[in-house]
């Protein structure tokens, strides 16, 4: 009987885990936050947040059981330009000593395994309003230390004046674009 | 060029509407004289205002939305005192319960993220004396013969320096609201100069030292003006309280000379704002 037991525990431990949604913490060396708006009408700059936390539960199976929590530190903001960058952390734009961090928190996912539709509530300045974005989930493997990594990205546009943000309306343009690519370790 | 296409409009627009009121109240309201000033000055800032950063929100969101509502709380404390008329204590203690309230206020976020509530109401009620005694010298003045004009020519640099220092921190939104301040300050001083109507700006210290410090307290705290640029540009008023010369000298002698004793600590806090800004990239 005991044999038997151990295999039963066995199967039924692989069943389980097999079942079960996949916790990703999110990797801030390999995640991305990029963004790109409008100069003076003539074309786009372009710009990036170097600091990313958060995690992300994925359920295959069932995507609905997934979830996003997403939290960037604004004060990683780069644009590889210094004055521009402390313009853009000033009360001008994002008031970074009054909202240091924009966070998603999900309250929905829907669709098929691959390219989940995900909403939730986006925190920038201080203001909160609804998104929602088809995340395309990229692949899965070993990273070098033997740990399981997934990941994927979305693209995305927003009205910075959504946010709060009006200063500078026409010579900065209003629609933001937005790349989010994550890569996750399970947990 | 586009610094200043964006700057003007807000400016020009705030010290039409400021000078436009000044005028009509000297000509046609004359019995609103003691916060006449008040009234003007306020209402130049708050449409100025709203033209460069749109309408504030109630209750609002950040820093600079408390600068409207300074405004409309300057006009209303000048009001109320011109109505009232209470005594010097009652009005001094009064407002030094505004400016601790007004201080908590915008230093609220500091509160959320940095400081604990001890070492924050330590800040606050320092920052609010510092505030109090602005405007005291302000008053005091406005209170000296030629006294008027001599408050809106030390304000008009004031604020011209602290736009300029608010800029090079990084922040043009702060640099144009003293830009409003700046240009309404020397509307109505030209006006007094032009015009021998009795232009009074009564009780408009209130009112301009609760603006002028809540653009230095969001520049220090908010943005990234220099601890002694924020300092000197706080101090600079008290300067023209010394004495001038002899007495022999002409009312616009010692106007002179006061503004440009004004001048010197401002410029100084523009050099030292614009010795701690990055270099530009181009």
């Amino acid at each position: 009987m005991k044999p038997l037991t151990l295999v039963l525990a066995l199967i039924s431990a692989f069943v389980l885990s097999a079942n079960a949604a996949d916790t990703f913490k999110v990797d801030p060396v390999h995640s991305f936050v990029l963004f790109s708006v409008q100069h003076l009408r003539i074309a786009n700059t372009y710009g990036r947040f170097n600091d990313i936390s958060g995690t992300i539960v994925f359920d295959k199976d069932n995507p609905s059981k997934s979830s996003v929590e997403l939290s960037v530190p604004v004060e990683s903001l780069d644009t590889h330009n210094s004055i521009r960058d402390r313009s853009l952390k000033s009360p001008d734009f994002f008031d970074t000593k009054q909202f240091p961090t924009m966070t998603f928190k999900s309250t929905k996912v829907e669709g098929s395994g691959d390219t989940p539709k995900v909403s939730g509530d986006l925190t920038i300045h201080g203001v909160t309003k609804p998104l929602t974005v088809d995340f395309k989930k990229g692949g899965e493997g070993k990273g070098v230390f033997g740990e399981m990594r997934g990941g994927g990205e979305t693209r995305f546009t927003i009205k910075r004046s959504d946010f709060g943000m009006n200063f500078q309306q026409g010579a900065i343009g209003d629609e933001v674009t937005i790349i989010l690519s994550v890569e996750g370790i399970k947990k | 060029m586009q610094l200043l296409k964006q700057m003007l409009p807000s400016a020009a627009l705030a010290a039409a509407i400021a000078a436009a009121l000044l005028f009509i109240f000297a000509r046609w309201w004359k019995s609103a004289s003691r916060c006449a000033g008040a009234i003007a000055i306020g209402a130049g800032y708050v449409a100025g205002h709203v033209f460069a950063a749109g309408w504030p929100p109630f209750p609002p969101r950040h820093a600079t939305h408390w600068l409207f509502w300074f405004a409309v709380v300057g006009v209303i404390a000048a009001v109320v005192a011109a109505l009232v008329k209470p005594k010097g204590t009652i009005r001094l203690v009064a407002w030094a319960i505004i400016c601790t309230i007004a201080c908590r206020l915008i230093l609220q976020p500091k509160f959320s993220y940095a400081w604990s509530a001890a070492e924050g109401w330590l800040r606050v009620i320092a920052v609010a004396l510092g505030v109090v005694v602005l405007t005291c010298c302000l008053d005091l003045v406005e209170r000296r013969p030629f006294g008027a004009a001599t408050l809106l020519s030390v304000t008009t640099v004031l604020c011209g320096g602290a736009c300029i220092a608010l800029i090079v921190s990084g922040t043009l939104l702060l640099g144009q609201l003293a830009c409003i301040l700046s240009a309404i300050a020397a509307t109505c001083f030209l006006l007094i100069i032009a015009v021998t109507a009795p232009f009074h700006p009564g009780d408009a210290a209130a009112l301009l030292s609760l603006v002028c410090a809540g653009l230095w307290l969001s520049g220090f705290f908010y943005a990234e003006l220099p601890a002694t640029s924020a300092l000197l540009l706080a101090l600079a008023p008290a300067i023209a309280l010394l004495p001038v010369g002899k007495e022999s000298y002409s009312q616009s002698r010692v106007l002179a000379y006061r503004t440009a004793f004004v001048a010197v600590p401002v410029a100084l806090a523009v050099v030292l704002a614009l010795h701690a800004s990055p270099p530009l990239d181009y």
